[in-house]
């Protein structure tokens, strides 16, 4: 095994979208997950507005797609 | 003695639990050692009386509390992950103390767009407003387990994903205030429709806000809109009828309150305010005047419209067009709406129809409005038109 985490559940999850240059957020995991989960990435941020604001800066956010924040769980 | 207890927890409920929230980084913990405070205070302030300070009395008793439990179970600190964990010190009772107000952090975190509008308004009644959850329950029709579910999510939210505890910093602070106002509108909407309690609430929070952020024009506006719109209230209903705003008895409307509203409307407008909670506080503000400016309220209309793109904003001028330039000029508007399951598209175009003497189509739309109407006020209002027409 090389990598692995345990997410927290889904209702700890925010979805992030940009649309026109503004970042939106919204309650809940992108529904759509289970058919297109294209990758992830693991950052440290210091709170959730960290997180969304590098969220926001990742193309899928931008291309239309959505980008969904879970925190890990910390043992 | 109750009363002056109900007084003190209504006033002091939202500053004293926002600044041990600060303290404590945990909202249960902080809301546990705040419910211990006001229980201690229930058993003392009877006795012994008020304290001159009150706020400052709760907040140092229930700081005390919180230390006492640290100190009783070291682990829990681990267990809770404090991020700043106090100091085990006594705190002096200080009764000319001005106690932290950090209840702009807690409505800014409970109203954050990562929780959902029912959760930001559930946490924000039960945090900032003071309400129980049985009361939130009651006044939302949920049973009380899936409003205390709903809570307990939003707090494990607030913690596991690290929503902060912060009034946000510029560039995200017209997003988020948007959010919080957006919040409060809501829940006195919920009020408007009858429920006087939640009106109240809303209000009690509109002023916290105005006095937190007099410098928001949107803020103050939305104040001044719901000070405007309540001030009517009595006149409202005649038993359990609705009475409609042009058949209502002014000598019921609460003059002290209107006159609040339009102060607090002229501040927003010399803060150059032209959002949508401004231009909606003008407007009632023209309501409430005697005669009615038409013209003036479908100008102010037409500029919400173009801000809001609301088809429900259009119906809206739709009203002011009609008394200005006839109900035909009303009815060209209202046809134009794609709000087919809207009650009051129905109503209204019913009403302009029923003015045009057009009696058959006027019939048929008071009978979709029915259709699509649960208020029982409501229904029995459009059940008297129905009537009257024959």
């Amino acid at each position: 095994m090389t990598s692995g985490l345990q997410l927290e559940p889904a209702e700890t999850a925010t979805t992030v979208r940009v649309q026109d240059g503004r970042t939106l957020s919204t309650d809940g995991p992108f529904v759509e997950m289970k058919e297109a989960l294209a990758g992830y990435l693991v950052f440290e941020a210091d709170d959730l507005d960290a997180a969304i604001e590098l969220a926001g800066r990742i193309p899928a956010a931008r291309l239309g797609g959505a980008v969904e924040v879970r925190p890990i769980t910390e043992w | 003695m109750v009363a002056i207890l109900e007084q003190a927890f209504r006033e002091q409920w939202g500053r004293v639990l926002a600044a041990l929230i600060g303290f404590l980084g945990d909202f249960d913990f902080a809301e546990e050692a705040a419910q211990e405070a006001f229980a201690i205070a229930a058993d003392r302030w009877p006795r012994d009386g008020v304290p001159a300070n009150a706020g400052a009395w709760l907040l140092a008793t229930a700081r005390n509390r919180a230390i006492d439990r640290i100190r009783r179970d070291r682990a829990l600190a681990a267990k809770t992950q404090l991020l700043d964990p106090p100091q085990p010190t006594e705190l002096e009772m200080d009764e000319t103390a001005t106690i932290p107000d950090e209840r702009l952090e807690l409505v800014f975190t409970c109203c954050h767009p990562a929780l959902a509008t029912e959760a930001q308004v559930a946490l924000t009644l039960r945090t900032l407003g003071g309400l129980t959850t049985p009361e939130i329950a009651r006044a939302f029709l949920v049973p009380e387990a899936t409003m205390a579910q709903r809570l307990v999510r939003a707090k494990r939210k607030i913690k596991a994903a690290g929503i902060p505890f912060r009034v946000p910093p510029a560039h995200l602070l017209p997003d988020r205030l948007a959010a919080v106002l957006a919040v409060v509108y809501l829940i006195f909407n919920a009020g408007y429709s009858g429920r006087g309690g939640l009106a109240a609430d809303a209000l009690r929070l509109g002023r916290a806000l105005a006095e937190l952020m007099p410098d928001e024009p949107e803020v103050q506006g939305l104040l001044a809109l719901m000070l405007l719109h309540d001030a009517r209230r009595a006149a409202r209903f005649r038993g359990e009828d609705l009475v409609l705003l042009a058949d209502q008895d002014r000598s019921l409307w609460d003059a002290d309150q209107i006159a609040e509203g339009r102060r607090v409307l002229d501040r927003a407008l010399a803060l150059r305010g032209r959002g949508s909670y401004v231009i909606q506080a003008a407007i009632s503000s023209l309501h409430a005047s005697e005669p009615r400016d038409w013209p003036q309220i479908a100008a102010l209309y037409g500029e919400l419209s173009r801000l809001t793109g609301s088809p429900v904003v259009e119906l809206n001028r739709a009203i002011a067009v009609a008394e200005v330039e006839g109900p035909e000029a009303g009815l060209a508007i209202v046809d134009r709406l794609q709000l087919d399951d809207y009650q009051y598209l129905h109503s209204t175009r019913a009403d302009l129809l029923r003015r045009l003497d057009r009696k058959g189509p006027a019939r048929d739309a008071y009978r979709r409005a029915l259709a699509l109407s649960e208020d029982p006020a409501e229904r029995s209002l459009l059940e008297r038109r129905l009537t009257e027409l024959g």
